[in-house]
């Protein structure tokens, strides 16, 4: 193997004759080729195989022992990057027949041998341009089709965006909100935790397994950060009441680590509007109890109260009664008894103006409720 | 040189005008591929005789077919075509031809050497 340096085009030259070799390679290089060449169909193939990307065309002679150039031709354009390489066979077997079967075996072009150098130079002029050509064309395909299939991914990426919006305003409680998340992300190929805080707890929900508690910790560590936190391949993402843990980021695709960073912010979104919801409905709720607590204290204290009431009339009646009966027995004068009455009527005045002051409490204790019941429904509408 | 070695008047040993054309292409850089020129079909000779002696038809005639590319490349058009009647022959199996063509062109590579050394000489290759 020899190779020549001076030019971006490089031909793999192969002829199992040392004088035609050079000859060719000479006429190459005069063109600005760079050259390597090989002296049989075997070297050749070796040296294709190991430098597949460093050769732009093939020169190869037909006849050569052990490894024919057809051969070598069949052998390389069974390669997926040999199909790309222009083949040209140099032969002086110029038949209809031997052409057919260069052509059949893959081949680009056929020179008969004797060479002329501008048939040559032109002939591989024009299959350098096609080369180029299809590798531009090749390329353009590839970039549209990438761009097809990005527009294709995003767009679903998107569609489930917008289910999951659909669906979480319909989620009655963190679990529920969890799986429809999950949902979303598991279609993005992400495994994630999610960590919700309330004032009153801390819920960890995996998408597919229990959360360990060092996780939990790890997440209750990061969750402070910035809104989204990198550390390995994993991104944490922060938000006032949850944080979302994704554990398999692509950071080896930037592309795509850029494309799930939008749309996770925009499913973000979502949940922490759908969390506000929840926490909002989960202390109307808890106020309402408390109403109902009061409302029910105050009804039994009430109650209480009128049994009281009436207990303690009940007591003054019959003392009332007894003293009545009591004072025929006792067959006193009458300014005597005039005056034992006075006493008794005084006792019951002061009992009523007592019983008097318990429905002032009752008052009071309803006008509490009503101003708790205010303060409740002002704090819930805020 | 034997006078019956030497090719007809009507077909001279080399092709000037090509080599002509060579050297003007090549400059040169055509002295060095004429040198391997002059040992390659020195060998291609040498190895022919020895498929004859083992009567390795097959082998007779790759060897013809490569020394007719090569010499008829480098304007050597005398043995080029000496070598073409050699493949003909074989390919239609007059074998008995085969050694007396042999023999007939058993000096072609030495008056084919020579004259290219003459040429080399007259435009001054050699020095180079």
């Amino acid at each position: 193997m020899n190779a020549n340096t001076k030019n971006e085009e490089t031909i793999l030259v192969v002829d199992d004759d040392p004088a035609l070799l050079e000859l060719h390679t000479a006429y190459l290089q005069s063109a600005g080729y760079k050259t390597i060449t090989a002296e049989s169909g075997q070297k050749a193939l070796t040296y294709f195989n190991s430098n597949q990307d460093t050769i732009s065309n093939i020169l190869s002679d037909i006849m050569m022992p052990d490894m024919d150039g057809y051969e070598l031709c069949r052998k390389i354009k069974s390669t997926e990057k040999g199909k790309e390489i222009p083949f040209v066979f140099v032969s002086s077997l110029n038949s209809i027949e031997e052409q057919l079967k260069g052509y059949e075996v893959g081949g680009d072009d056929y020179i008969t041998k004797p060479i002329q150098p501008d048939i040559i130079y032109k002939k591989l002029s024009v299959l350098v341009n096609m080369t180029k050509s299809n590798k531009n064309l090749k390329q353009d395909l590839q970039e549209s089709f990438k761009t097809t299939m990005q527009a294709m991914t995003y767009s679903s990426d998107l569609g489930q965006i917008l289910e999951f919006y659909k669906t979480s305003l319909s989620s009655p409680n963190f679990q529920e909100l969890a799986n429809n998340l999950f949902r979303v992300t598991s279609t993005y190929g992400l495994k994630c935790t999610l960590q919700i805080r309330t004032p009153n707890q801390i819920v960890n929900i995996g998408d597919k397994k229990q959360v360990s508690p060092l996780e939990s910790n790890v997440i209750e560590l990061v969750c402070e950060k910035d809104r989204f936190f990198d550390f390995g391949t994993r991104t944490a993402i922060n938000y006032e009441n949850f944080t979302l843990l994704i554990k398999n980021m692509p950071i080896d695709n930037n592309e795509r680590y850029g494309e799930l960073k939008d749309l996770l912010s925009s499913l973000c979104n979502a949940v922490e509007s759908r969390l506000q919801v929840l926490l909002y409905d989960s202390k109307a709720k808890q106020k309402q109890e408390i109403l109902a607590t009061v409302q029910q204290a105050i009804d039994d204290i009430e109650g209480l109260f009128r049994e009281i009431q009436g207990e303690s009339i009940s007591v003054i009646d019959n003392m009332k009664s007894d003293l009545d009966e009591a004072l025929m027995m006792l067959g006193l004068l009458e300014y005597q008894e005039e005056n034992i009455l006075s006493i008794a009527q005084k006792c019951l005045d002061e009992t009523n103006n007592v019983l008097e002051k318990g429905n002032n409490l009752s008052n009071k204790l309803e006008e509490v409720y009503h101003r708790l019941g205010t303060l409740f429904s002002e704090t819930h509408e805020k | 040189m034997e006078p019956n070695k030497q090719p007809p008047q009507s077909l001279p040993v080399l092709d000037e005008k090509n080599l002509g054309t060579l050297l003007q292409a090549l400059g040169p850089k055509l002295q060095p591929i004429l040198h391997h020129y002059k040992i390659s079909s020195a060998n291609y000779l040498k190895n022919m005789k020895i498929a004859l002696g083992v009567n390795d038809i097959d082998e007779i005639a790759r060897i013809a077919h490569a020394l007719k590319g090569s010499s008829r490349t480098l304007s050597a058009i005398h043995l080029a075509n000496q070598c073409q009647i050699l493949e003909t022959e074989i390919q239609n199996n007059n074998h008995d031809e085969i050694s007396g063509l042999l023999n007939s062109i058993d000096t072609i590579p030495e008056n084919t050497i020579e004259e290219l050394s003459n040429f080399e000489k007259s435009t001054k290759l050699e020095a180079s």
